[in-house]
């Protein structure tokens, strides 16, 4: 893609992600919220199709939407009020938080802006898909192996730190019949 | 890709819409009735928008427009002929995993923002039916991608040119096929919209255009997920005698009935004997999938 | 795997049947249904046919379906050939001259005013403002405190019976608490017999012309007896057919829905029950009809062979809804549902009538769905073959009871009885009721679709019969 062709796709599609992804935090409702956050990703993703890295675009339009929806499913699954509708405040720790809120993004954007990114241009062809391959299964693997079953655990951890009583819930196992005798 | 790639891609995804309408009609055995068909489309289309009163405003009218934008990517990815590969990228089968993806928001979304208990009800057990269906497919693209050591389709389409794979790895092949229809929510998975248990489910507050845009992402899909099975699978448009793109609608067809015929002929799943099945068998044959494909690939195909 | 492409059949049309297809088939109607691709989503639906008179009960639940249905969809309300309700002309205890004419009972009815379609919202709750970090409430079955959702499924939700009500509290998809009402109700009222239960109405009609006859003091045998017993075993074997067909729609399992419509068809060829409802020997004839019997019984054997082979019902409803032997005695079930399950109660042993006939009644081990469902099939099967040699028999044992006593047969759910004493009629569909609350039990736990497929598996009547 020339250069013009990706600042056109870029720069407008990096302002509709900051807007969507600010809306995320002002919409109530956990569904909505979590779609603006696919939208933002998904975004993201054709970025980077047009920054000619097709592997890493389709791969993040792939991942992230059925990574949002499985977010908002355990969002509805724990939180009260999922649906918005009950006006509940959910900010607390306000001045703390706004503070480190604050500071993260300082320190994001000097990293961003500041950082001196190795410019290299590459063709449309160039086998991406190859170094990917050999970054993956090389340097990489450790991470993420360890990355993957961080996030394994701690889906699973979250949950059973959610249930009441542990692995197998209150009471009895459900069997699959439960009439009892007697009225 | 070409400038008109676009254009073709349309049309087919029309076409086979057309042809997938009568396939259904062929495969259930009731008459051929062109004419019933279309009033019965026209009326559809020309029904006002429903909201119904608990709605969830652009969350539901947005479902059917993502649902159609997916499936119609999802085409875009499916090398039909030499001369016409669709949009043919490094990364091909990935996106069209990715396309396909964006099928479970859609669905989700049609079952949330229609705001009855039986929709939402819908719109979650697709969430479930997806963890059953994406990892088998995923690893299924990866054990078929490995022996072409390329995602790009046409090169798969290329290294099938003696032998299909469904025949190299029936393991995979046997994967893939539920993956596919249950992406395309057909029966036996049909259960974000199932009629009989939700009364229309995720999909019951659609009307007018929005139910004829359902209805035809759901065709649509079936045409790109029969299409690229064809490609993946079943040596796409090599064959002897006709040409290329007979044979890729040879088998794309043949697929599709496939997948209807077995539709009329098993009952709907149950999502928790489904999710049983897939991650206690799907997923680990998956992983074995790709160790025979891994294998096959070291000793034959480099 | 042999792709049949069989011939074209007519044009399919969706369409929508109130209050549900078992009744059309049952009095006589099914072939108003053809050429209709039954859709359970009204949204669906371009032709929508009701009777004429609909009962009271189903009032709201069709005008909430009417703002389900299409703008360009209008009801088509048609006379069924047996009305709702329906007077028994002729039959009545007591010197009065009949009147003339039929009527259609509705009587008085409970006001069981419900929306067919709840609309729980996703956000409530408790109400009122709760702490963010307190989610309060029980725990559901698997630990995790959640919001519940409240739905009300019926009266008209197709594939289930019309006017059967299951109000149900979901924990996500699971049922947590489960509750099931009959809404369709027939007051009796005067000496003058109404059928209650208008999916049996062959059956009912049969015992309120021997309850009239005990209560007269008369005998019961004569040519008609077998005419009787006949008519009351095909109504079972349709009966059954009818429902095997609504789980297949439940199910969606198309060849035992097609496998259930052929053997209807051969059944009910010419099968038509006559608007004049007394049981002398035209009715009876009229409701034997001069059906098929060879080919419905090769269309039904067929059937039974599909019913316990096919690995789609094995996957579907094995192991579901467990009833055990000792539960079907303590819950006082009758019928299908206590003989799948081992429990061998039938109205018929004792009859010498059908001990002539060499019946012997068919009995299930597992007691799950599965087998409640393989067990109706046997029974259809084996009702046609009762039938048959019901129709080839000669003289007729007196059925032999207590004159003034209750008449009693055995229907399709189980023994209907009626018995007029101190000026009224006293009508009992015993084992409803506890079906009705097993069903309800049974479902609790359940995924959606795995509770509707256990809740059709009970096979209960909308119609609420006695006190």
């Amino acid at each position: 893609m020339s250069d013009l062709g990706t600042a056109l796709v870029f720069w407008p599609s990096a302002a509709i992600m900051l807007v969507t992804a600010l809306y995320v935090f002002i919409t109530s409702s956990m569904a909505r919220a979590g779609l603006l956050l696919l939208a933002a990703l998904g975004i993201e993703g054709l970025i980077f199709v047009a920054l000619a890295s097709e592997f890493l675009g389709f791969l993040q339009l792939l991942m992230m939407s059925g990574e949002m929806v499985i977010m908002v499913f355990f969002m509805v699954m724990f939180m009260p009020d999922p649906g918005g509708l009950m006006g509940m405040d959910m900010t607390h720790d306000k001045r703390r938080s706004a503070a480190v809120a604050a500071a993260v993004t300082v320190a994001l954007a000097a990293v961003a802006v500041l950082t001196d990114w190795p410019a290299r241009v590459v063709g449309d062809d160039a086998p991406d898909v190859r170094a990917i391959g050999f970054e993956v299964m090389g340097r990489s693997m450790v991470t993420f192996l360890f990355a993957a079953m961080t996030i394994l655990f701690a889906m699973v951890g979250g949950v059973l730190l959610a249930k009441a009583g542990g692995r197998y819930g209150i009471g009895a196992p459900l069997g699959e019949a439960r009439g009892e005798p007697g009225d | 890709m070409s400038t008109l790639t676009p254009l073709g891609v349309l049309a087919v995804a029309l076409g086979g819409a057309g042809c997938v309408a009568v396939l259904e009609c062929v495969v259930a055995g009731t008459r051929l009735a062109p004419a019933t068909m279309a009033r019965l489309a026209s009326t559809t289309v020309r029904q006002p928008l429903r909201r119904p009163a608990t709605y969830d405003s652009w969350l539901f009218h947005l479902a059917p427009g993502l649902l159609l934008i997916a499936a119609v990517m999802a085409l875009a990815t499916v090398p039909w002929a030499p001369g016409f590969r669709g949009v043919d990228f490094q990364a091909g089968v990935i996106l069209f995993g990715g396309a396909l993806a964006y099928v479970t928001p859609a669905v989700f979304m049609a079952g949330w923002g229609v705001g009855t208990p039986l929709g939402v009800v819908g719109g979650f057990r697709w969430l479930a039916l997806m963890l059953a269906y994406a990892m088998p497919l995923a690893m299924v693209v990866t054990a078929v991608a490995a022996p072409a050591g390329s995602l790009r389709p046409s090169d798969i389409v290329e290294v099938q040119h003696a032998v299909p794979m469904a025949l190299v790895q029936p393991l995979a092949f046997a994967l893939w096929l539920p993956a596919i229809v249950a992406v395309c929510f057909l029966p036996p998975f049909d259960l974000p919209q199932a009629d009989s248990e939700l009364g229309g489910g995720a999909f019951a507050g659609y009307g007018g255009l929005d139910a004829a845009i359902v209805w035809l992402a759901q065709r649509v899909l079936l045409v790109a997920v029969s299409g690229m099975t064809a490609a993946l699978f079943l040596s796409g448009w090599h064959g002897p005698l006709l040409p290329p793109a007979i044979w890729m609608a040879v088998k794309t067809v043949g697929v599709a009935t496939l997948v209807l015929w077995a539709g009329r002929r098993l009952p709907r799943m149950e999502v928790d004997r489904t999710l049983a099945l897939a991650w206690k068998v799907a997923n680990p044959l998956a992983i074995v999938a790709i160790v025979i494909a891994g294998a096959l690939t070291l000793a034959f195909y480099r | 795997m042999v792709l049949r492409l069989r011939r074209s059949r007519h044009e399919r049309v969706p369409g929508f049947v109130i209050p549900d297809e078992q009744t059309w088939t049952l009095l006589g109607a099914e072939s108003a249904m053809a050429g209709l691709q039954l859709t359970a989503n009204p949204a669906a639906a371009r032709v929508v046919l009701a009777p004429d008179p609909i009962p009271d009960e189903l009032a709201e639940g069709v005008a909430a379906l009417r703002e389900l249905l299409p703008d360009d969809v209008a009801i088509d309300y048609r006379a069924l050939p047996v009305p709702v309700g329906t007077r028994v002309r002729d039959l009545r205890v007591g010197t009065e001259a009949p009147a003339a004419g039929m009527e259609h009972g509705h009587g008085e009815h409970d006001g069981h005013g419900h929306d067919a379609h709840d609309h729980g919202g996703h956000g409530d709750g408790d109400g009122g403002h709760h702490d963010m970090m307190a989610i309060v409430g029980d725990p559901s079955a698997d630990g995790l405190i959640m919001e519940s959702i409240q739905l009300s499924h019926g009266p008209l939700a197709a594939p289930l019976p019309g006017g059967l009500v299951v109000d149900v509290t979901l924990d996500g998809d699971v049922v947590a608490e489960s509750a099931i009402r009959a809404l369709l109700r027939v007051e009796p009222a005067g000496p003058e017999p109404r059928v209650p239960d208008a999916l049996t109405p062959v059956a009912w009609t049969v015992v309120f012309a021997e309850a009239v006859a005990r209560a007269g003091g008369g005998s019961t045998g004569s040519e008609r007896a077998w005419l009787s017993l006949a008519a009351v075993e095909l109504e079972r074997a349709v009966s059954h057919l009818a429902w095997l067909r609504s789980l297949g729609r439940l199910l969606d399992l198309h060849p035992l829905i097609e496998a259930c419509t052929r053997s209807l068809a051969a059944l009910q060829a010419s099968r038509a029950i006559l608007p004049y409802d007394t049981p002398h020997d035209d009715w009876l004839e009229a409701a034997v009809g001069a059906p098929d019997l060879p080919d419905g019984r090769d269309a039904l054997s067929d059937l039974v062979k599909l019913v316990t082979r096919s690995r789609g019902l094995r996957w579907r409803l094995r192991g579901r809804a467990v009833l055990t032997k000792a539960e079907a005695s303590s819950r006082g079930l009758c019928g299908p549902v206590a003989r799948a399950s081992g429990r061998a109660v039938d109205g018929r042993t004792d009859d010498p009538r059908y001990a002539r006939l060499g019946f012997d009644p068919a009995l299930g081990t597992q007691g799950d769905a599965l087998a409640r469902a393989i067990l109706r099939a046997e029974e259809a099967l084996a009702a046609v073959d009762l039938a048959r040699r019901a129709l080839e028999a000669d003289a007729c044992p007196d059925a032999g009871g207590v004159p003034g006593g209750a008449a009693v047969t055995e229907g399709p759910r189980g023994p209907l009885s009626a018995r007029w004493t101190d000026g009224r009629w006293l009508l009992v569909a015993a084992g409803a009721e506890p079906a009705r609350r097993a069903a309800a039990d049974a479902m609790v736990g359940l995924e959606w679709s795995a509770a509707l497929a256990v809740l059709a598996s009970f096979d209960l009547s909308p119609w609420s019969v006695g006190a």
